[in-house]
């Protein structure tokens, strides 16, 4: 009787693992994609402001400067842990809360902050890179939507070897 | 018994002296800032700027109150917010006396940051907080007397260009003298305990 019901459980088990992607978004800020653990993923909170609609009295001719790039930015921010043997690379970043998702760093120097596109954000092998304030973050370029604490925006990051990865990060003051 | 009881005593009375005698020289001893302190002879060069409304605000409308200056911009989405973040929490950790400190984000990138947008920016992280905008030669001739270095670089077909700026925030004294100047990451706390020491008028 016990075996009997032993062998459903653990094919349904099985069922259930062969299921699940290699990618496994977990609660809180975290996920998993092959050797990479990601975890702490927050957003900056931000909210598009109504002024944005106004056309801008300040903007030059020489500016050439759309409405559409006045928007407003924000940030996100996460850690990522490599339990491989294998160096990864960060190389993409999507979220459906923003236009344009970029990776940037950012560098002071004599006081003087320098915030800068990167093509990618190295993994070192059983090593982590941490994306935080002041450092690598990835930028939401013209937000489409406010960014209210306690909520959730979805970012979708591309690795060069264990792919791509969907998680949700918190919205956070500041 | 007895002996005991007085030693105790003793022990007692002899840290509650300690206590005073530190207690005292804290109070006695100059204060120790939490950033680069300046002692300048002449109070800082004024300027005339924009807010909300195509409202001008010159820098010593707010003589006799502290001034908390920032120079940075509405795109960075990394660095000023922090700095923003730092002042909130210095206004809110000065609680009542908040009354006494302005504090003013001053765009290094007037050609996207209009005066509305700025000041609007900045009441999103704090209500108290005051935005200016203006000309870029307007701009320029406020921040070089403050040695507050901007430059456009570059970016890319979403962002056009990025402001690499200096990211210090610097504080006035209520007579416009420039008295401290507070790398990036300064703690707001730490902001808020050397206002009250400038509010009291103890300079180290």
């Amino acid at each position: 009787m016990r075996l009997r019901l032993a062998v459903p459980i653990v094919s349904l088990i099985l069922f259930l693992a062969a299921c699940t992607p290699a990618a496994t978004p977990a609660p809180g800020g975290s996920a998993s994609v092959g050797d990479l653990r990601l975890s702490g993923a927050w957003a900056r909170a931000a909210s598009l402001i109504a002024a944005e609609a106004t056309p801008m009295a300040m903007s030059t001719p020489e500016s050439g400067m759309g409405m559409e790039m006045a928007g407003t930015n924000s940030a996100a921010y996460l850690v990522i842990r490599n339990e491989g043997r294998q160096a990864d690379r960060l190389i993409k970043a999507e979220s459906d809360v923003a236009r344009a998702v970029e990776l940037h760093n950012v560098k002071m120097e004599n006081n003087v902050m320098e915030m800068f596109q990167v093509d990618g954000i190295d993994i070192p092998a059983n090593g982590q890179a941490e994306l935080k304030p002041g450092s690598y973050h990835v930028m939401l370029i013209g937000l489409t939507r406010d960014l209210k604490a306690g909520e959730k925006v979805k970012l979708t990051l591309t690795f060069e070897k264990a792919g791509a990865v969907t998680l949700e990060a918190e919205v956070r003051e500041p | 018994m007895s002996r005991v009881r007085l030693l105790i005593l003793g022990v007692v009375v002899g840290l509650a002296l300690v206590g005073a005698g530190a207690a005292a020289a804290r109070l006695l001893a100059p204060p120790e800032y939490h950033g680069l302190v300046l002692e300048p002879n002449a109070p800082a060069a004024d300027f005339t700027l924009t807010t909300a409304g195509g409202q001008r605000v010159r820098l010593s409308d707010f003589r006799g109150k502290i001034v908390l200056l920032f120079f940075g911009y509405r795109f960075c989405p990394d660095v000023c917010p922090v700095s923003l973040t730092m002042m909130k929490r210095a206004l809110e950790a000065l609680g009542a006396q908040a009354d006494r400190v302005q504090v003013i984000m001053v765009s290094v990138d007037p050609e996207r940051d209009t005066p509305d947008l700025i000041a609007e920016h900045v009441r999103r992280f704090d209500p108290r907080f005051l935005g200016l905008s203006g000309t870029p030669d307007e701009v320029a001739e406020a921040a070089t007397p403050f040695g507050i270095y901007y430059e456009r670089v570059a970016g890319s077909a979403a962002t056009q260009y990025l402001v690499n700026h200096t990211a210090t925030i610097t504080a006035l004294d209520g007579d416009g003298y420039v008295r401290v100047v507070y790398p990036h990451g300064t703690a707001g706390e730490a902001i808020a305990a050397d206002i009250r020491h400038m509010l009291a008028g103890r300079y180290p």
